[in-house]
């Protein structure tokens, strides 16, 4: 494993790989000193071209707790507004020994080209609609603590997990499709119309319309973020009709699975796609909203550890 | 094959990549416990080669190893009130367990068992991380007597890298070290409080301690091959 671009090209043994490491890169975080030397001495170079604030802070932490040396690069203050290209400014990261470079970018594909013009390990905090491997992985820690918790070789066939809302923007999505189904889930996807890809036949995943029928028995309910914007583009009548179909509540939720765990990547619009009992954990389901981005930590630690390669000659003390 | 072999090239074989060692491997051998096979008492064909085997301790003599282990460790530190035993993986945790019920039988305490992963401390693995699995401490280390229990001591680096790992975790009053085996050959200044046997080594061979619980038997044997011949780095480069 080089680099982290998606999960559709990462096999399901580094997925496993990637979550038992982070299993015990949790009892790190559980310290009273979170810190471990193993990334002594190297640098991240966390690269957002897109605003985040869990992502980047996670990642910046997690390169922290692991004695790594993080650099932030905003890109609102760099050469990039000067018309600096993508693979210039990777070049420029590579040049200044960078270790490992974390990339979010609206453009699908932009941390394959970064990818292909450097040997610096990329991990791909989320590009475009297309992928958001780290967040795919960081759900399937989340579900499997809660429903497959002695699961070491995370084998999570049999549980269904549905996705619900905005899936046609969604690299979260496509990321939990791919990753998810590795595993053995079934995933399926539901959404308005106008709102889930033409493409989606191409994926391990099953489109439903109506949202019952998509909960129906599911384990884990996944809402993910409306953006307000796709109202104005035409793709919805109104948000309060958008919420009253496709929100998940405590009364859409009797469809699914009586234990079923709640998602969400964040951040929320509380009222518009989750109601705010949903989210807390108060209407009888289980939230693993706050689990999720613990579990982000950790993962991306596991993802460092295993793609920072140990200096050419090791045996240093 | 041996011809090939001989030369010290790699060989293409079944379209993986093989790497073949002369003589004497030149990275340090990593241990392969799977390869051990224990029906076959002396020796096993290796690329046409055969690997000698001798056996430095039987089940009864790590026993009595322990137990002498056991007796020295409640001496040193004056009874098991404050003692606390930890056992390096992969080996070491099933031998502090053995210590732990031992020292219950002299003292009537039974020492809380600690498992420690030292993977984020190594610095010994040039070219692939090694896998990182859960320590089990027993609670807050701050004021224990703390002993250390791995099967062999060699260079000292996972001693040391096991030392950064407790320290990390709380102020112990004292960290001791208990090996069923000391090989030699240190590369840090370490040494064992506890020692179960000292073998002298030539830093080619390589030294399995077998434990009941994992292995199926308790012995400590040691490979040496043949002047000339093939190590078992021969076997499949697990990198």
């Amino acid at each position: 494993m080089d680099s982290l671009l998606g999960l559709r090209q990462t096999s399901a043994a580094d997925i496993r790989r990637i979550l038992s490491t982070a299993i015990s890169m949790r009892d790190v975080l559980e310290r009273s000193v979170k810190k471990v030397p193993t990334l002594r001495g190297r640098a991240v170079v966390t690269l957002f071209y897109e605003a985040s604030t869990r992502t980047r802070t996670s990642f910046e932490l997690a390169a922290k707790y692991m004695s790594a040396d993080a650099v932030n690069i905003s890109v609102a203050q760099s050469s990039v507004t000067k018309g600096e290209s993508l693979t210039d400014t990777i070049r420029t990261l590579e040049a200044v020994t960078a270790d490992c470079v974390i990339i979010r970018h609206p453009s699908a594909g932009a941390a394959h080209l970064a990818a292909s013009c450097t040997p610096v390990p990329i991990i791909n905090a989320g590009d475009g609609r297309h992928e958001h491997p780290t967040q795919g992985l960081l759900d399937a820690l989340t579900i499997r603590d809660v429903w497959r918790p002695d699961a070491t070789d995370w084998d999570l066939s049999g549980l269904i997990v549905t996705i619900v809302g905005d899936v046609a923007h969604s690299r979260v999505a496509r990321s939990n499709a791919w990753g998810l189904t590795k595993l053995g889930a079934t995933v399926r996807w539901c959404g308005p119309r106008t709102l889930i890809p033409a493409g989606a036949d191409g994926l391990p995943i099953t489109v439903y319309d109506r949202l019952s029928d998509a909960l129906d028995g599911a384990h884990v309910v996944m809402a993910l973020r409306l953006q307000t914007e796709r109202q104005e583009r035409g793709l919805l009548p109104s948000l309060r009709e958008y919420s009253r179909c496709w929100g998940i509540t405590a009364s859409s939720l009797r469809s699914a699975h009586p234990d079923a765990l709640v998602l969400h990547p964040g951040p929320m619009n509380r009222g518009v796609e989750i109601s705010p009992e949903v989210a807390d954990g108060r209407a009888g389901h289980r939230s693993g909203i706050g689990e999720q981005v613990r579990n982000g930590v950790a993962v991306r630690m596991a993802c460092l550890y295993l793609l920072i390669k140990p200096t050419a000659e090791g045996e240093t003390l | 094959m041996p011809s090939e072999a001989a030369k010290g090239l790699r060989v293409r074989s079944g379209g993986r990549k093989r790497r073949i060692y002369v003589a004497y491997a030149r990275e340090r051998p990593k241990r392969a416990y799977s390869a051990v096979d224990t029906s076959e008492a002396a020796r096993f064909p290796l690329y046409g080669a055969t690997v000698q085997r001798r056996q430095v301790m039987d089940s009864d003599e790590m026993r009595r190893a322990l137990v002498r282990i056991a007796h020295e460790i409640v001496e040193r530190n004056h009874g098991a009130e404050r003692l606390a035993l930890i056992g390096i993986l992969t080996r070491g945790a099933p031998l502090a367990k053995r210590l732990a019920v031992m020292v219950e039988q002299i003292e009537g305490i039974r020492p809380p068992v600690g498992i420690l992963d030292v993977a984020l401390y190594r610095d010994d693995f040039p070219t692939r991380r090694p896998d990182v699995r859960p320590s089990t401490l027993p609670g807050d280390l701050t004021g224990l007597d703390i002993v250390l229990v791995d099967e062999v001591l060699y260079t000292g680096r996972t001693v040391r890298a096991a030392i950064d790992a407790i320290m990390d975790l709380g102020r112990p009053a004292s960290i001791q070290l208990a090996v069923l085996l000391d090989r030699g050959h240190r590369e840090v200044p370490i040494r064992a409080d506890f020692v179960g046997k000292n073998v002298p080594t030539a830093r080619s061979e390589r030294v399995y301690a077998l434990l009941e619980e994992l292995d199926g038997q308790d012995a400590v044997v040691i490979d040496r091959e043949p002047q000339g011949a093939l190590s078992p780095e021969a076997q499949e480069d697990p990198s």
